[in-house]
């Protein structure tokens, strides 16, 4: 778990947002032919620019439904961060453990279709990433064909002015994409400090109220109770055999008879009522 | 069809009220020696207090008693220290023998000291007793061990105070430690496994 930092005023949006970023420029990039016929890619002169779209928050006012919204990424975030170094603990630990034990035997027909369609999962997600792979592979290929198929047709002199709008369309498209990449950039670090901040809280508060809570503080002191007695009655119990033992021996090396059971005591006069047999009865 | 003789189910053994045993009386003797300790160092915490407080120096005050000679220094320092240890010790063992029949060690082991006939602790015994535990000790602690040897269980501040001490508690035995014991010596494990057993047929009707 990562260390919680206590509250700043990065929170509010202050200081992680004081960096304004600088206004996002689109270039263009631009393939010219060259006399001997090479192609040099260049740049266009910005065809778009603009100011961010994050604008320093520390003007905004408190939006609940932002923070949430931080909260609930934060949230998803760190928890799947954490979820997946367990799953990567727990899986080690549990290969290690299957590598000392062996593999379970295998006994009755149902244990077998068991195993198969257990199998069956795990071979159709290894296939479904294949597959995934592969199409992957394919689109790339179609689209690189695609693209010089229709670049005589692109860079055609007719299709100038249209050009310059698409191209324009696809900066326009571009520049949100970074947009939103900064905007990601910004919010991740505030998200996650959110949740780490709201979860931390929320467990201190949690053990607080558990801290002060009577009936747990009654449970708690009733469990150590029970496990002290129950800690000193195994120390009785192996000091009672090992009263027997080593007396045994005694007798053994002063050649005298071992004794089945310690002797009886006389307790004609016992005075202080009868002993505590009904306190150590379980 | 004619039933199998069922074996009657008999209940556990358990020996309250018996003499006990030298390994839970010299646990229970640990327990108090820790606490005495305890009492003993606070003791010596409180006198050098009090010594701090009045600005006494405890090595003026010894050469005040006993000049220059470090021998002499030496025997009230071990005479001082001793004498604590003894006082504490008594007050502790008389106090609880006489109120509870057990001192604290021996409460946590189940353990009780009665007089003569499972009668109270007076505290003529209890002060015997408790003297009486120097005594055992001093000879190599031979006066403890004495308890290994005796068919009553006693040691020799148990004879010089007419005392005993009983299990106060349903004692029964461990029947895992045996297991284990056995484990590491095999040889005992025969014996040490019919224990129980030979137990419970001789005490059939021990509750």
């Amino acid at each position: 778990m990562n260390e919680i930092v206590p509250a700043g005023p990065e929170l509010n949006g202050s200081e992680a947002v004081t960096a304004v970023p600088p206004p996002i420029e689109v270039f263009i990039p631009i393939e010219e032919e060259t006399p001997d016929g090479g192609i040099v890619v260049g740049e266009s002169e910005a065809v778009f620019s603009g100011e961010t779209a994050v604008t320093s928050e520390a003007e905004e006012p408190f939006d609940a439904l932002h923070s949430l919204t931080r909260l609930l990424v934060g949230g998803a975030l760190e928890g799947s961060a954490e979820l997946a170094q367990r799953l990567q603990m727990w899986e080690t630990y549990l290969r290690e453990e299957m590598a000392e034990s062996g593999p379970a035997e295998t006994e009755a027909q149902q244990d077998l279709l068991r195993y198969a369609l257990i199998g069956l999962v795990f071979s159709g997600e290894d296939r479904a990433r294949r597959g995934l792979s592969r199409l992957w592979q394919v689109q790339k290929r179609l689209a690189q064909t695609a693209v010089r198929t229709t670049r005589p047709v692109a860079n055609s002199r007719f299709l100038n002015p249209i050009q310059h709008r698409i191209d324009q369309a696809a900066a326009r498209g571009q520049a949100e994409i970074l947009r939103w990449i900064e905007r990601g950039q910004l919010e991740e670090p505030i998200s996650r400090e959110l949740a780490r901040l709201a979860f931390g809280e929320t467990v201190d508060e949690f053990i607080e109220h558990l801290a002060e809570n009577r009936e747990v503080q009654e449970l708690v002191q009733q469990q150590s109770v029970g496990l002290a007695s129950e800690v000193v009655d195994q120390v009785r119990q192996r000091t009672f055999t090992a009263d027997t033992l080593v007396e045994r021996i005694a007798r053994a090396v002063t050649r005298r008879a071992p004794r089945l059971e310690p002797p009886q005591a006389d307790l004609s006069e016992l005075e202080q009522g009868p002993l505590n047999a009904s306190d150590n009865k379980k | 069809m004619p039933r199998p003789p069922q074996r009657k189910q008999q209940p556990e053994a358990t020996f309250i009220g018996h003499y006990a045993g030298f390994v839970t009386r010299f646990v229970a003797f640990l327990i108090d020696i820790l606490i005495v300790s305890l009492g003993v160092s606070l003791m010596w915490g409180a006198v050098a207090l009090i010594f701090r407080f009045f600005s006494l120096d405890l090595k003026a005050v010894l050469t005040l008693i006993a000049g220059t000679n470090s021998f002499l220094r030496a025997i009230i320092v071990f005479i001082t220290g001793f004498g604590f240890t003894f006082v504490l010790t008594t007050v502790y063992n008389v106090f609880f023998w006489m109120l509870a029949g057990k001192t604290l060690g021996k409460a946590v082991m189940g353990l009780r000291v009665i007089g003569p006939r499972g009668g109270r602790v007076t505290f003529a015994r209890a002060l015997r007793r408790s003297v009486g535990y120097w005594a055992s000790a001093l000879p190599l602690f031979l006066g403890f061990l004495w308890v290994l040897f005796t068919d009553e269980r006693v040691g020799w501040h148990d004879i010089f105070a007419g005392t005993r001490v009983i299990y106060d508690y349903e004692a029964k035995y461990s029947e895992a430690f045996l297991g284990r014991l056995g484990r590491l010596a095999p040889r005992l494990e025969k014996k040490l496994s019919r224990l129980p057993q030979e137990n419970q047929e001789q005490l059939p009707n021990n509750e």
